[in-house]
């Protein structure tokens, strides 16, 4: 069993074995030609391929034939309840893939890939990019996991927000996959490119550390470009860590929906050969297919358990219990208000929706008076937010912070605690896009907002009959940091989103 | 004390599966294609023979002796049409509807889900009836090689980039106005919307039950094929195409209408 270990823990430079052994296997796998699948730019383009993104063709180089491309190329599964299986199977292929090679040039046999935890609490240090990463030259030579990153990245400054950063909201989801609240790990789909439904671990830290790292023209920012930065894959460790996280929460459960476990995914294995990976073989690292445990893998929410529905201590459960009354309550959802315009154009200014909210429904206590259940508690509820069909025509675009009844006249930003999330750049424009493997609807997002409702609710500024929610530009300051570095900026584009609305879910 | 919880019961089953009298359609719609196929006609103006249905809607016409309206035919297509589509169809449609229902004000939505199935139907029905004229301007005598040809059209169908591309843009979500008009409107769009959509992906199996003239068991063939795409979508393609292909040989040895 081996140990992917915590990047920043390492020595942060190239004398340390991890990160030496992995410039050298990123090294090898660059001289590889295009079209032998074991080659680093096969590998980017089974994540994502667009030529335009990527390197030239070196002479005497060529792509694949089309039917491995169609096959095995433009995979990668965003925006779905695949999204952190697929990508775990992804990660994992390709840490085998650099094992054979630090094995073939007599490295150590425990090499395991490092991750990097930049939600870390401890120091800034851990939100900055280690030292290796950094440097475009070593000893004279072109170092092999150097590339261009959004500004500031690549000099030492901290990376991203703590709001792009943070890692806490998402272990509060108390259940796997759902639409609206999407859970943790996305909304059900068929396998495809961008399905519509991100879960709160993808959207935050993962696509927003995209965004953060690679910025609005670097290879990161980019899902057809983002696997041919070496950074890509130690992010990656990171998000599946935090999959092994939530999963040790004592409430946590995955579904059972063969549509989910039995679905497999085409690669080529560490040998070169074609081969298929079923979800239900990656639902562990310690089995039946992955060998590695992270060095830690501590909640940042603490050992206690968190409830299905109010992500307050609460009840435990087995697995299977639990997923039924998960599901129970994902069916109780409700809509209580929606924006009534037939869309909301963002662009590069603030900009506010209103719209008149409805008294939910009384179903909370159906189901227990058909059960003959005796109410133990007064139910508790959540509420959340959601974003429907984001979408983009061209790139790039802001991202978005997302306030909730900013008041009349005041800057968003001096009400932090009004804040119900951010919206991505990472995917967007790929989730818009109707052609080739893509859903076409654009992104869904639900930000929970039950924690933001109950305090307004008791300073007695919370308006049951209305709510005003307000978007504002997230990262308009790269384009400044861009034009110093003398790189072009492109002009922002345009950001719709189809309906806001309100759910609220039902305790139990 | 019964009556109460059978009650709460049903109102239980309407507040976690909204969609569930959908369910109770298609089973009712399941039944009268089974008593039609057991040869009780469905009306005076048609014939069944082997199963097959074999009213010609294209023109008034004389039929047992008697003048045939269009009209009169087009109700009994409206009367195989319907059921069919109901049956087959309208299941993988289940989670679109609950998804409306979902984004839909409480109170509406079981209405949201009627005006998206009145719109799904309506377009269906326009798509059949093309397809009805189409099938009978074929001479009779190629019936049987024109439903064995259309079984192999859709084997094929099954394999292409293309079906499955359409397939993926077949359960787009809609975007939805919270209440009055506007969310009428959106709501019979989608119905709409959801017929192309589900047309261009299974065009080539509804015209191949059309050229069994509705036949049962076809029915429940090309049912089988619908809804393991749709509830099954790890299956591989190749096995809803063989199905198809063994379709075709039946038809050829005389075992499918």
């Amino acid at each position: 069993m081996r140990t992917r270990r915590d990047v920043w823990k390492l020595a942060n430079d190239l004398s340390d074995k991890t990160l030496y052994w992995y410039s050298v296997a990123v090294g090898e796998m660059q001289t590889r030609m295009f079209d032998q699948p074991l080659s680093w730019k096969f590998q980017a383009a089974v994540h994502g391929y667009k030529a335009s993104l990527y390197p030239p063709l070196r002479p005497g180089e060529k792509l694949p034939v089309p039917g491995i491309q169609a096959k095995y190329w433009n995979n990668c599964e965003h925006a779905s309840w695949f999204f952190l299986p697929w990508h775990r199977i992804y990660v994992f292929l390709f840490e085998q893939l650099c094992r054979n090679v630090i094995l073939a040039k007599n490295g150590p046999k425990d090499w395991a890939l490092p991750y990097w935890d930049y939600s870390h609490p401890s120091t800034a240090k851990q939100r900055t990019l280690p030292d290796p990463f950094r440097q475009q030259k070593i000893g004279g030579t072109n170092n092999p996991l150097y590339t261009n990153r959004a500004p500031g990245v690549n000099t030492g400054g901290v990376v991203g927000t703590d709001q792009q950063s943070e890692n806490t909201t998402c272990m509060k989801s108390s259940i796997f996959s759902g639409v609206l609240p999407n859970g943790f790990g996305g909304g059900p789909s068929t396998p495809m490119q961008f399905s519509g439904y991100t879960g709160s671990c993808e959207n935050a830290p993962h696509n927003l550390m995209h965004d953060a790292i690679g910025g609005t023209v670097d290879w990161m920012g980019d899902p057809y470009s983002a696997a041919l930065d070496p950074i890509f894959w130690l992010h990656h460790a990171n998000i599946d860590r935090l999959w092994v996280t939530w999963q040790g929460a004592p409430n946590s459960t995955f579904p059972s929906d063969p549509a989910w476990n039995s679905q497999t995914f085409d690669f080529f294995d560490p040998a070169g050969n074609p081969k298929s990976y079923a979800v239900k073989d990656v639902l562990q690292t310690k089995g039946p297919l992955c060998d590695y445990i992270y060095e830690n893998t501590t909640n940042p929410l603490g050992p206690t358990p968190v409830s299905v529905t109010t992500g307050k201590p609460s009840i435990t459960a087995s697995g299977t219990a639990l997923e039924a009354l998960a599901r129970k309550v994902m069916r109780k959802s409700q809509v209580i208000g929606a924006s009534t315009e037939p869309s909301i154009t963002l662009g590069s200014g603030v900009a506010s929706v209103s719209f008149p909210l409805h008294e939910p429904a009384p179903i909370a206590d159906i189901g227990k008076r058909a059960l003959s259940v005796r109410e133990s508690a007064a139910p508790s509820q959540t509420v959340h937010l959601a974003l429907e069909n984001i979408t983009a025509t061209d790139k790039p675009i802001y991202e978005y912070e997302v306030y909730l009844s900013v008041p009349e006249g005041a800057a968003p930003r001096s009400h932090p605690e009004l804040l119900a999330g951010i919206t991505p750049r990472f995917g967007l424009l790929e989730a818009s896009e109707s052609a080739s493997k893509h859903g076409g609807q654009g992104l869904n997002l639900s930000f929970d907002i039950t924690e933001i409702v109950s305090a307004l609710q008791k300073k007695g500024e919370w308006d049951p009959k209305n709510l005003r929610v307000t978007f504002a530009p997230h990262d308009a300051h790269i384009d400044a940091a861009l034009a110093s570095e003398g790189r072009p900026v492109p002009a922002r584009q345009s950001v719709t989103v189809g309906r806001v609305s309100v759910y609220t879910l039902p305790g139990i | 004390m019964r009556l109460r919880r059978l009650r709460l019961w049903v109102a239980l089953l309407s507040v976690e599966y909204p969609e569930c009298w959908v369910v109770f359609l298609s089973v009712l719609a399941w039944a009268i294609l089974l008593k039609l196929a057991l040869g009780e006609s469905a009306g005076p103006m048609c014939s069944m023979h082997d199963g097959i249905y074999r009213a010609p809607i294209a023109s008034s016409t004389i039929f047992d002796g008697r003048v045939v309206t269009f009209c009169q035919h087009f109700g009994t297509f409206i009367v195989h049409w319907l059921p069919m589509l109901l049956a087959m169809m309208v299941p993988p449609l289940l989670g679109s509807l609950r998804l409306v229902a979902g984004r839909s004000l409480w109170s509406r939505r079981h209405r949201a889900m009627a005006l998206v199935l009145i719109g799904y139907v309506m377009l269906w029905t326009v798509f059949g009836l093309g397809s009805e004229l189409l099938r009978q301007a074929i001479p009779s005598r190629f019936e049987r090689g024109s439903l064995a040809g259309s079984f192999l059209l859709a084997a094929l169908w099954q394999l292409t980039s293309l079906k499955r591309r359409h397939l993926i843009q077949c359960h787009r979500d809609p975007i939805l106005a919270p209440s009055g008009w506007r969310a009428d409107g959106a709501c019979l769009r989608y119905g709409c919307v959801l017929a192309a959509r589900c047309g261009l992906s299974c065009w080539a199996l509804m015209a191949a039950c059309t050229a069994s003239g509705h036949a049962f068991w076809t029915a429940v063939l090309i049912t089988s094929v619908v809804w393991a795409e749709r509830f099954r979508p790890a299956l591989s393609p190749r096995y809803s195409s063989g199905a198809l292909v063994t379709g075709a040989l039946l038809v050829c040895t005389g075992y499918l209408a």
